[in-house]
């Protein structure tokens, strides 16, 4: 057991000192050839104070919420690097969008601070998730201090490979590679292939990352449309919905959001690639031909590290979607009745448990309208109880997906975690007591939530 | 400042000294001929003025840097920045055509470029012979692709190795008065090893070796 | 560009020496050939192999030995493990037939058709069909469509039989229902007695010890002697081809180094020029490894399809049908093929780079 751990603290040390040690060196090739290579010391002082913050962590509770937060922030910085990156690489195609930047670089004090600012986002949910992961690692061993002692055996490891590497590489060759959006690319790269907090890389983000986005744009979409909704047009709701439907489609989803990650780097490869030859004072012969060889040259090389981006998350991406289309379970609704008022589920009973962690459904009958109510204990141990529809897409239900429940309709997967907050394509929270035998719910409660599912294709019509 | 300047310049293989102690300097856009017994180390000299060879010790500073103590790759750069070399056999890569043999040039230079090849050998008055083999060129023709070869990327210094051994008299004078048409067009300098005395007139200065050691340096009058 | 040219002068240059490269590449064809068909067939082995185990059941028994039994979620997290094929799972008990204590095996009704057993009938359909072993057939002087009153304390149910199994076994002389009828019989249990476990051929104790790690309270048997051998067999054949393969491999690197040796000598005019033109060592170099790496992608294609005909023409002979290649087989192939080539010439070109261009050209 022992040993086990200290290979993972081993691990997670090279990991996070190769990370920064590989930056740094790629920063500092750059610098050096620009004669900005003071620069360096705000990226260094922005990981130092990374690592002391992060190491806070070491002292605190760290609670739940806290793992959950920086694992949230994690992604946050993520999305930054590559919204800034994206903001960089149209700004060398030529698309002078951003004067404000040109005004930034003008000023030390504010490049300093940049570059500082642009360290610490980037390395303090790492090296948080880091440490939170070695201080539980060195629970699990009887001398805590082997954890902490092989984590620092890992860092300097890390030291030795890259002081090694900056000895084999060229500082001239490195740079040649790098502009200020490649450098942003790259470490966006370093952080999806080895920003989990395990031991080992893993390459985490992108789920998230992507589910979230897919959930933005789907939300806005969706919320435009049902603002247009031209109420009793009949024809139009259905078409618009299956547009819709079919757009969000599990097929279709990957697409969109993986060509929302690659516009950008796609079109400056275009853009440097198609653009055409510079202007030169020589006319002809060999100095000509020099100077639009070593353009072309510089050209080509700065795109590598953009095309390379381009393929990782290709790559992953295929990789996610293959495993995503596991099976999504829809149990079936037991009948329930109300009695004065009120809707009693019992928390147990011989064919079921409400504890055990799936999904179940249960369906009350009034009148002439079939309602149905899911329930699922989340990891944390609470019970959520929810309307089995959402207040977007017509009531088809959910189903469960490993640690999602997802929309039937429109197939957006909504972490279980997260059940019990109200909108969007979240499952309508309904008020609840509970007990050790019992789950109540007022009927008034549910007819009154029942009004906010998407009437536009009630139940039977869409039966 | 000399354009190239050699100081005690010396070289040795295994067992041999090929060169003893070479002092020069040589003005930018001189024409100068080496010539003297076979084994006197004058082909020496070419190669290593020419960035082909390293000396034993001794340095030389050509146009402010000095060779001497140039890496592997250092000198490849400079000799396909600097130099044009000719050889006795033209050593035309015998399955490319005239053009393609100059557009090699170009390649490793920075990139090859059919139109500028094809004017470099109209220039040397190959314009009707552009796209055949070595093959099918005389000795004279296949020396000039071999000089257009050489030129193409501008050098400033034109390194020539008995370049008319193996062709005859009128072709001989053919090729060295091209030579010295392009030598007033574009003033590079010329190093030239001959043992032809016919040859070793032309030109500005005669560098005679003997023993791996200069013997005598004469300028010849014409500028 | 630079590229064009590149791809010219290459493409020209090999088409000069045809033959030569295509001997070089005849040569990793037959490396790769002989690789891939050593995959090919140890691959098809290995399923041939599970294949006929597979009809003697399953070779891990896992059952828990506090009565409790496990929850049935376990088949999916057991057949997770990448060791496992299979699994299943069983409720075991006795119940009252006719005033005699039988076994009863609840099993999942599908798993049923694959134990191999022989049946005389027609498997179970409807909610209260079971099918019964063959010994019961006398012992209760049952035919098939008889109904059956089973009880367990004072749970009395009526079942059809409707087929009857033989095995060879213990199953011959029990019930077999469903596991909801098995549950119903023993009423709010929903629990497995038992799992049957199908191991990967030659991985079986693996898979048994990651199983023990799951449930470490349960009694885990494993099939031993048979696994035992099958492993030792496995093992066996993979360290023959093992030798064989480098054997190979080694012959294969020989010839390609020496091909390019000759190639770089023969071309050394070339090489000496390309230098006096102030080529560095890697842009005369690349044209070469390109040569390498043509040979290998040729040689590693051919030797793909030639290994993969010749893997499944010994299948055809020894097993008598046809076996599947593994996915990740054609980029073994090709891989190698290249890294075979790339690999035996490195040195050569090497060596061939620090030719002196001064005595190649001087040629008096």
């Amino acid at each position: 057991m022992s040993s086990f751990v200290v290979y993972e603290a081993f691990f997670a040390g090279l990991k996070e000192g190769l990370k920064a040690g590989i930056i740094w060196y790629v920063l500092a090739s750059l610098l050096h050839v620009k004669g900005m290579l003071r620069l360096q010391r705000a990226f260094i002082a922005g990981t130092l104070f990374s690592v002391i913050a992060a190491a806070s962590f070491l002292f605190l509770n760290v609670t739940p919420e806290i793992r959950e937060y920086i694992a949230n922030s994690g992604e946050m910085s993520f999305a930054l690097l590559l919204v800034a990156s994206a903001a960089a690489l149209l700004n060398s195609s030529g698309l002078r969008l951003f004067s404000l930047l040109d005004r930034v670089s003008g000023k030390a004090f504010l490049r300093n601070s940049a570059i500082f600012a642009a360290s610490a986002i980037f390395f303090v949910p790492d090296i948080s998730g880091t440490f939170i992961f070695i201080k539980d690692l060195s629970l699990l061993n009887e001398r805590a201090y082997q954890t902490y002692a092989s984590l620092a055996a890992g860092v300097s490891v890390s030291v030795l490979l890259i002081s090694a590497m900056s000895r084999l590489l060229s500082r001239g060759l490195v740079s040649s590679f790098f502009e200020l959006p490649q450098l942003l690319l790259f470490a966006s790269m370093m952080k999806l292939t080895a920003g989990g907090t395990g031991g080992i890389s893993e390459i985490s983000l992108i789920p998230a990352v992507q589910r979230g986005l897919m959930k933005l744009s789907h939300d806005i979409i969706h919320q435009t449309f049902v603002m247009l909704m031209v109420p009793d047009h009949p024809l139009l709701k259905t078409t618009t919905w299956n547009f819709i439907g079919f757009f969000f489609g599990p097929n279709i989803a990957s697409w969109e959001t993986l060509l929302l990650f690659l516009l950008c780097p796609l079109m400056f490869i275009y853009y440097s690639l198609a653009s055409p030859l510079p202007e030169t004072a020589a006319a002809a012969g060999a100095e000509r031909r020099r100077f639009v060889q070593s353009v072309l040259s510089d050209r080509r090389r700065k795109a590598v590290p953009v095309l390379l981006f381009v393929l990782l998350i290709s790559a992953s991406w295929f990789s996610q979607s293959g495993e995503k289309i596991s099976a999504v379970k829809v149990p079936k609704a037991k009948p329930v009745v109300e009695d004065r008022g009120m809707v009693l589920i019992p928390v147990t009973d011989p064919t079921m448990d409400l504890k055990d962690g799936s999904l179940h459904k249960f369906v009350l009958s009034r009148s002439d309208k079939e309602i149905r109510i899911m329930v699922i204990m989340k990891p944390d141990g609470r019970i959520s109880v929810c309307l089995d529809a959402c207040e977007i897409c017509p009531p088809d239900g959910y189903g469960l997906r490993e640690d999602h429940v997802v929309c039937l309709y429109c197939n957006t997967p909504i972490p279980v975690v997260s059940l019990g907050e109200p909108g969007g394509c979240n499952p309508i929270p309904l008020a609840f007591a509970a007990d050790d035998r019992f789950i109540r719910i007022a009927v008034d409660e549910i007819m009154k939530k029942r009004e906010l599912i998407n009437s536009s294709r009630s139940a039977e019509a869409a039966r | 400042m000399p354009f190239i300047e050699l100081k005690n310049v010396i070289k040795e293989y295994r067992n041999t000294h090929a060169l003893r102690g070479i002092d020069i300097s040589i003005e930018k856009g001189q024409w100068l001929n080496l010539v003297g017994p076979s084994g006197s180390g004058k082909s020496t000299l070419l190669n290593i003025i020419g960035c082909l060879d390293s000396p034993t010790s001794g340095g030389i500073v050509i146009d402010g840097a000095d060779i001497s103590s140039f890496s592997e790759d250092e000198m490849a750069v400079f000799r396909r920045e600097k130099t044009g070399f000719i050889f006795q056999q033209s050593h035309l890569i015998p399955y490319l055509s005239a053009v393609e043999n100059v557009m090699l040039s170009q390649y490793f230079h920075s990139m090859a470029d059919e139109k500028e090849a094809m004017e470099a050998l109209t220039r040397v008055g190959l314009g009707h012979r552009l796209h055949h083999r070595p093959s099918q060129l005389s000795g004279g023709e296949q020396q000039r692709v071999c000089i257009a070869r050489a030129l193409i990327n501008s050098p400033q210094i034109l390194l020539a190795d008995e370049p008319t051994g193996n062709l005859d008299r009128e072709n001989t004078k053919n090729i060295l008065e091209l030579v010295k048409r392009l030598h007033e067009e574009e003033h590079f300098t010329i190093i030239l090893v001959t043992h032809d005395p016919f040859v070793a007139q032309w030109g500005q200065r005669v560098l005679t070796m003997e023993d791996g050691r200069i013997k005598c340096d004469e300028f010849l009058c014409r500028l | 560009m630079r590229r064009k040219w590149f791809l010219f002068f290459f493409r020209r240059s090999v088409s000069q020496r045809k033959g030569r490269v295509a001997i070089a590449s005849a040569a990793v064809t037959l490396a790769v050939a002989v690789v891939t068909a050593m995959i090919g067939v140890t691959f098809g082995i290995r399923e041939k192999l599970g294949t006929e185990l597979k009809s003697y059941g399953a070779n891990i028994i896992v059952s828990s030995d506090k009565g409790e039994g496990f929850d049935p979620s376990l088949t999916d997290r057991i057949r997770s493990i990448a060791e496992v094929e299979d699994v299943t799972g069983q409720v075991l008990g006795t119940v009252i037939i006719n005033r005699q204590q039988l076994e009863v095996i609840g099993m999942d009704r599908g798993r049923a058709k694959e134990m191999g057993w022989r049946l005389t009938g027609r498997w179970p359909e409807k909610e209260n069909e079971v099918i019964a072993g063959i010994s019961l057939k006398a012992a209760l002087n049952l035919k098939e469509g008889t109904a059956v009153s089973v009880s367990k304390d004072d749970n009395t149910r009526e079942f059809i039989v409707s087929g009857f199994i033989e095995k060879g076994g213990t199953e011959d002389m029990a019930v077999i229902m469903s596991l909801k009828q098995a549950w119903s019989m023993y009423s709010g249990e929903g629990r497995l007695h038992t799992l049957l476990v199908r191991g990967r051929t030659g991985m079986i104790e693996q898979a048994a010890a990651k199983i023990r790690e799951l449930l470490p309270d349960a009694e885990i048997k494993t099939v031993r002697q048979v696994a035992m051998a099958e492993e030792a067999l496995l093992g066996k054949i993979q360290m023959l081809m093992l030798l064989v393969t480098i054997v190979v491999l080694t012959a294969t690197s020989i010839s390609v180094a020496s091909t390019m040796g000759a190639n770089v000598l023969e071309r050394r005019e070339e090489i000496g020029l390309m230098k006096a033109l102030g080529a560095s060592r890697s842009g005369i170099s690349i044209f070469y490894l390109a040569e390498s790496v043509l040979v290998g992608l040729s040689g590693g294609a051919a030797g793909l399809l030639v290994g993969a005909a010749a893997a499944q023409a010994v299948s055809k002979g020894a097993f008598n049908s046809y076996i599947g290649m593994p996915v990740y087989l054609p980029f073994i192939s090709m891989i190698m093929g290249i890294a075979v080539a790339l690999v035996s010439s490195w040195f050569p070109v090497q060596n061939a780079m620090k030719y002196d261009p001064a005595v190649i050209l001087r040629g008096e």
